[in-house]
């Protein structure tokens, strides 16, 4: 038996190693020459298949996948099949709309999830506000990955060394690599992210399983055996139960590609058909999950007795006692992976909002297409500090805003559906409506917690019952249909 | 087929895989019978996301019917 010292430095040796060298292949495949805004943030819309099935899928499934859904099934059982089942109906919504807004996007030159929103519905107020509300979502959301890092930097560490430093020293290399590769580098660097990973999550849900229990089938007749009532749903209302399973995967499922980097993700495609092909293709990734809950099954019987947040280290605790450091540090290095990645998509999508959507209308010609790549670089850096910040100070705080990340993206549903199968509503509308659905959804999630029901599905329905209000009580003007030469100018960046 | 009838056609199927997950996995919620070792709820998941590209694949046909 190795030293905790030893084998922590030979497993975050192999994660430093996964890390850099993720990063360097990402900066090797990247084009020199100069970048335009266009280029940075959504790839210059040239991206094909394989990089949008990384991009659309890989930065859906965080390290909060990776590790929360063996985390969820070995807590929650069967609740946790939600996650693969939603994921589903967010491809069947996406082959209907993201090629139409990936259309809107080339004819009228959007960048942004914001972008799309004011240039249609001619309204640059519900442009900031999108733009301030999608930053207040994404942040947390990336704080949340330094907390995954944190926690498989700690694991594959074995006690010898905090992983808090070391997610640190990850994120700030991950900011930097974003500042200079843009999208491009982002989805390279996500290729090699989603091969590692499912590499490692192959292993860990079909080996582990078979290693021990015989086979699949083994290892399930024990579970039932020792914890029959988790291979089912609590009936009814009950937390976690039908109900709460019916709400939460229709809701989750249309608002799937709401998210500002999935939205930029769609920008960056190069036609239509290869949206559609990737939708087609998109629900076999749900199978990474299938098998992710294999292993979180297998730790839930090989190392009982986790409550709350130690849940989501349960197989990394399996991989630490039952086998050697080396395959720790390559499991450990796809999930920091897992973590990094999509933050640094997350990072880029938000930083391109702040620029294009806030600091541009803030100071009107001030930031012309030749500095604009400039800003959105240094809005990287910015976003980037702000989170790791936030995350050192007041992690609980963000832990509790991430509960509305999902209720509120998908509250842009209205406005983004609306945009792209050309309603005409009016954009004092779907302003009201946003904003009505956000807090109606904040309202439910933390003063009326634990609903039976998804708490973002009563934000839906006031944000619906607000829109059709409104144009039912504003006066019938005589305007045309938001057209492409519309009084609010998009940003041109060809 | 005239194209309306083909509009409802292609949205019937694409309810089909969300009916499935959203309604059918809490119906179904059962671990008996097992399908080879599979709890029932799970093996029914694991069938409509090999079924949903089916469906997607019918969908985009149908989308380039002429009518």
């Amino acid at each position: 038996m190795l030293s905790s010292a030893l084998a922590g430095r030979i497993a975050l040796s192999i994660v430093a190693v996964v890390i850099a060298g993720t990063i360097a292949f990402a900066l090797l495949n990247l084009k020199r020459g100069r970048v335009d805004p266009t280029e940075y943030a959504i790839g210059g819309r040239s991206f094909g298949t394989i990089f949008l099935w990384v991009l659309l899928a890989g930065e859906i499934y965080t390290a909060f996948t990776f590790l929360g859904a063996a985390g969820w099934v070995y807590l929650h059982g069967a609740a946790a099949y939600y996650i693969p089942a939603y994921g589903a109906i967010g491809y069947l919504v996406g082959y209907a709309l993201l090629p139409r807004i990936r259309r809107l996007g080339a004819e009228r030159g959007l960048v942004t999830a914001p972008d799309l929103l004011a240039n249609y519905y001619r309204s640059p107020r519900l442009g900031v506000l999108a733009a301030i509300l999608y930053v207040i979502l994404a942040l947390p959301y990336v704080t949340l990955q330094l907390s995954g890092l944190q926690i498989v930097l700690s694991s594959a560490g074995y006690g010898w060394l905090d992983g808090a430093i070391g997610a640190a020293v990850a994120f700030t290399a991950i900011a930097l690599f974003t500042f200079t590769a843009g999208l491009r580098g982002t989805a390279w660097a996500s290729l090699v992210k989603d091969g590692l990973v499912l590499a490692v999550v192959l292993f860990a849900g079909i080996a582990l399983p078979i290693h021990f229990f015989g086979s699949l089938g083994g290892m399930f007749a024990q579970l039932q055996r020792t914890n029959a009532a988790l291979l089912t749903l609590p009936t009814g209302d009950a937390p976690f139960g039908q109900v709460w399973f019916i709400t939460t995967v229709l809701f989750t499922g249309i608002g799937f590609y709401m998210g500002p980097h999935s939205i930029a993700a769609t920008f960056s495609a190069r036609s239509d058909n290869t949206l559609r092909r990737n939708a087609m293709l998109l629900p076999l990734y749900s199978i990474v999950l299938i098998v992710i809950f294999f292993a979180g099954y297998a730790a839930l019987l090989l190392v009982p007795g986790l409550h709350g947040h130690a849940a989501d280290q349960s197989f990394l605790l399996v991989i630490a006692r039952y086998y050697p450091p080396w395959v720790m540090g390559f499991v450990a290095g796809a999930g920091a992976l897992a973590a990094l990645v999509p933050s640094s998509a997350l990072i880029l999508a938000s930083a391109a909002i702040v620029v294009r959507n806030i600091v541009r209308p803030a100071f009107p010609g001030r930031i012309d297409e030749r500095h604009e790549t400039m800003a959105m670089r240094v809005a990287v850096i910015a976003i980037s500090a702000a989170a790791l910040l936030a995350w050192w100070l007041a992690p609980e705080t963000l832990g509790s805003l991430l509960l509305v990340y999902y209720s509120g993206i998908t509250q842009f549903l209205p406005g983004v559906v609306g945009a792209a199968f050309g309603l005409r509503l009016r954009g004092i509308a779907v302003t009201l409506g946003l904003a009505a659905g956000v807090v109606t959804a904040a309202l439910l999630t933390y003063v009326l917690a634990h609903l039976g029901f998804n708490p973002g599905f009563g934000g839906l329905i006031a944000n619906l019952l607000v829109v059709a209000l409104v144009e039912w009580l504003a006066p019938k003007t005589k305007t045309s249909p938001p057209m492409a030469n519309s009084s609010f100018e998009a940003p041109t960046t060809d | 087929m005239n194209s309306w009838r083909l509009r409802a056609l292609r949205i019937a199927i694409a309810l089909l895989p969300v009916l499935a997950f959203a309604v059918g996995t809490p119906l179904l919620n059962h671990v008996e019978p097992r399908i080879v070792g599979l709890p029932l709820n799970l093996a029914w998941i694991i069938l409509w996301i090999l079924l949903t590209p089916l469906c997607l694949l019918a969908i985009e046909r149908l989308r380039n019917v002429k009518t």
